[in-house]
């Protein structure tokens, strides 16, 4: 076996290294030469310009508006105006001056650009010293190019981004899950950038490692979407969808890499899953890269779905099977979302200030065909016709106190709003890592507040709550770990690794409202007492890839310490 | 401690603990930041940028690495610090072997300029190091500020966390081919040591003039 793999890897790397080749072999030196794509392109745009084209100075005064395009030959070019297309300067410096506008993108080829802090570019800036080498003919110009020269790296880097692409598609289709294993996407991608947004459409079959290659019942999903994006920063998007998936029941408590390691590392599947099958459109507004408004629209059909023996590496004592995958309500539902997410965070990566806020208004209406199994006093009636409407806030604020300490804070509600009660799909939990990690997953004490089932354990333990309150806080210091020893008279660090010392703390619970005389029943327009939340503490290292935490109960001291591991930070 | 609790510490030991040699001898980037003078703003300088010898050796091998920048400026005062504002830059450096040479470019508020091609990584390094001086300056006299310098170095396409997360919760790929090729070369640049690495410096506190 290890003979077999020795091979593997050998042939890999010899892959790699022939692909490698291959590829620095097309690449050729060309600092000082315009990249005969770039050269082409600049001709083409000249040629086609028709506002404004000219092959001396310009100038475009604050007072003035170029409706379209302006082309630049041998400049230089003075902009104090409002240009609503795209400039193009060749062989030619461009100059901005105070309130100088530029709706379009801003190309300069064979010259540099000054003051654009003073200026507003709507479009993409490209700026190449190279000149560009040319011909004219009439008033057209004819560019000279080797033909033997390439693109240097970067250009067809840059380039390869913005190009449109037609190709097929090959990836993961969402997490490893103990559903489908590992569900891959195959398909063909159309892209095409349209300078004032771009036209995307993505037709992928979803095989499934778990279940699409089964004899007797082979399950094979399909994810068709398509796109329409007005502008770039900002603007508007418009899409479609067709889809057959599985879905996870609740996703916000783990990253999709948590829970995919922790399936296939440690057989323990920390989501429960549903099937979804319909089709949806969706409109979008971008205030920024950080801030965005979508409402969506979908008719689809929701359904059971059991748990299979997807690979895992470790499997723990015995021969523990996987935990099984809760039945939920199947049906037709017909569902509206609006969804604000705001991000003014100054890294997303290890934020030190700012706000992450999602907040998502549902409305659902539909028919339950069969209903799931639900502890006994959580849901007061079977109705078949359901409408409901659900809320779910995200807010996390991170606080910098000091120059080495931060301060961070997470509150989630969410739940049953009014209607009918939840279907399972629309449940929630205070339950797991994710969420008040002293508490072992899916492990329930008496009154279970954290999935709020009640009487005998249901197969999986789903999430049955209709509303949740969580909140988490934090306290972040640097932590700087290092070894040095003496080498050569003098001392030299051998080791160092930086991270921080986490400190937290959490409370949470879930509740039901609609089951009159359930243990973990409240009004509609009440809030469960602060005593019966569940609370633990905890402390950490996070050296930002990964973190190793300590979590103990405190609200329930007899729960054993937990200890866990989160990738990046806990939120 | 439970056998999943002893799994989870050795992969922390194993991912967290496994980059002695990297970080051996002081061997990283250092990165300073001068206080701005009256009226001016602050600079950074980012040195030593090659120094561990794994992303040296992959900037050597031909992929293409990505310096993104960013310097803070922070206040002191009341119950949180606030942040005043911020600069950000990146630089890319890839090795042509065909014409060794190492061509680099700066990127900066959506303008990619070419920052020129050297004969060797040492001179492409020393201009890379230059300094990058900005408009940052604190504005209300008598406040206590300092700066925050952050520089995140990695060998495009090559995070593993970002690979491994993008193939954990699905990414739009490319072909089959590029798939499996993207696939054996991360497979190769993680033997290698390949990652982003993060690296970050405070100035001391000072008092803006009035």
């Amino acid at each position: 076996m290890n003979r077999v793999r020795l091979i593997h890897v050998a042939g890999l790397a010899l892959l790699v290294s022939l692909t490698a080749r291959k590829a620095d072999a097309q690449l050729r030196d060309t600092a000082n030469v315009l990249p005969r794509d770039v050269a082409r392109e600049v001709v083409a745009l000249f040629n086609a310009t028709q506002a404004l084209r000219t092959t001396t100075r310009l100038v475009i005064d604050s007072a003035r508006t170029v409706l379209g395009d302006v082309a630049v030959l041998n400049g230089p070019v003075m902009i104090a105006g409002h240009v609503t297309g795209r400039v193009l300067a060749i062989n030619a410096d461009v100059i901005l001056t105070r309130g100088a506008r530029i709706e379009g993108d801003l190309l300069v080829v064979g010259g540099e650009v000054e003051g654009l802090r003073d200026a507003r570019i709507g479009g993409e800036i490209r700026v190449y010293h190279p000149p560009l080498r040319y011909a004219e003919t009439g008033d057209q110009l004819t560019a000279v190019v080797d033909e033997g020269a390439e693109y240097s790296w970067w250009q067809r880097w840059e380039h390869a981004r913005r190009h449109n692409f037609n190709r097929l598609d090959i990836a993961t289709a969402g997490v490893y899950n103990r559903v489908e294993g590992l569900p891959v996407r195959i398909g063909p991608v159309l892209y095409r950038d349209q300078g004032w947004g771009h036209v995307r459409l993505d037709a992928t079959t979803i095989l499934r490692t778990a279940s699409s290659f089964a004899g007797s019942t082979p399950d094979v999903g399909h994810d068709v979407h398509t796109e329409l994006r007005i502008g770039r920063q900002y603007g508007v998007s418009l899409g479609g969808r067709l889809f057959q998936v599985v879905q996870g029941v609740e996703e916000w408590q783990l990253s999709n890499v948590e829970v995919g390691l922790a399936t296939f590392l440690f057989h323990r599947d920390y989501r429960d899953y549903f099937g979804r099958h319909g089709g949806l459109v969706s409109a979008a507004l971008r205030a920024t890269d950080n801030a965005d408004l979508t409402f969506s629209y979908s008719d689809e059909r929701w359904r059971s779905l059991d748990a299979h023996e997807p690979l895992t590496l470790w499997q723990g004592d015995g021969d523990r099977g996987w935990r099984q995958n809760p039945h939920v309500d199947d049906g037709r539902f017909h569902v509206a979302n609006l969804t604000l997410r705001v991000d003014t965070r100054n890294d997303d990566f290890n934020p030190w200030a700012g706000w992450y806020v999602l907040a998502d208004f549902e409305r659902g209406a539909g028919r339950i065909d069969a209903l799931g199994p639900a502890s006994s006093g959580v849901r007061a009636s079977a109705l078949l016709p359901t409408r409901y409407q659900r809320g779910f806030v995200d807010v996390r604020r991170y606080n910098r106190l000091a120059p080495s300490a931060a301060l961070n804070l997470r509150l989630v509600m969410g739940g049953w709003l009014s209607g009918d009660p939840l279907p399972l799909e629309r449940r929630l939990s205070i339950d797991g890592p994710g969420t008040v990690p002293g508490f072992d997953f899916r492990v329930s004490d008496r009154p279970d507040v954290g999935t709020c089932s009640a009487g005998v354990p249901l197969p999986g333990r789903p999430a049955e709550c209709e509303r949740v309150a969580l909140a988490q806080l934090e306290y972040r210091n640097d932590l700087r770990i290092s070894y040095s020893a003496w080498e050569d008279g003098q001392r030299v660090n051998q080791f160092r690794a930086d991270g921080a010392w986490v400190f937290f703390a959490d409370a949470g619970r879930g509740w039901t409202v609609n089951a009159p005389g359930g243990a973990s029943n409240y009004g509609r327009k009440e809030l469960p007492p602060l005593g019966t939340y569940r609370t633990d503490i905890g402390a950490g290292v996070d050296f930002e890839k990964l973190g190793i935490y300590l979590a103990k109960a405190v609200s329930t001291p007899k729960e054993p310490l937990n200890v866990f591991i989160r990738v990046r930070h806990r939120f | 401690m439970s056998h999943p609790g002893r799994v989870c510490v050795l992969l922390f030991a194993l991912i967290t603990m496994r980059s002695p040699v990297s970080h051996a001898q002081g061997r990283q980037p250092l990165l300073s930041i001068t206080l701005p003078a009256a009226g001016a703003g602050g600079a950074a300088t980012a040195a030593n940028l090659f120094a561990e010898s794994d992303m040296r050796e992959l900037v050597r091998s031909g992929f293409p690495a990505l310096l993104r920048y960013r310097l803070e400026l922070w206040r002191q005062g009341g119950l949180f610090d606030a942040l005043e504002g911020q600069v950000e830059w990146e630089l890319i450096i890839q090795y042509d072997p065909s014409a060794q040479r190492y061509g680099v470019i700066k990127r900066q508020n959506g303008k990619l300029e070419d920052a020129g091609s050297f004969a060797t990584l040492a001179t492409a390094q020393s201009a890379m190091e230059r300094t990058q001086r900005t408009t940052l300056a604190p504005d209300r006299g008598g406040a206590r500020y300092y700066y925050a310098f952050l520089l995140n170095i990695e060998a495009l396409s090559v995070s593993d966390m970002d690979q491994l997360e993008r193939w954990l919760r699905g990414v739009r790929g490319g072909t089959a081919a590029s798939a499996v090729g993207s696939g054996l070369r991360t497979l190769m640049l993680r033997m290698l040591g390949g990652e982003k690495r993060h690296y970050q410096t405070r100035s001391p506190s000072f008092v803006a003039e009035r």
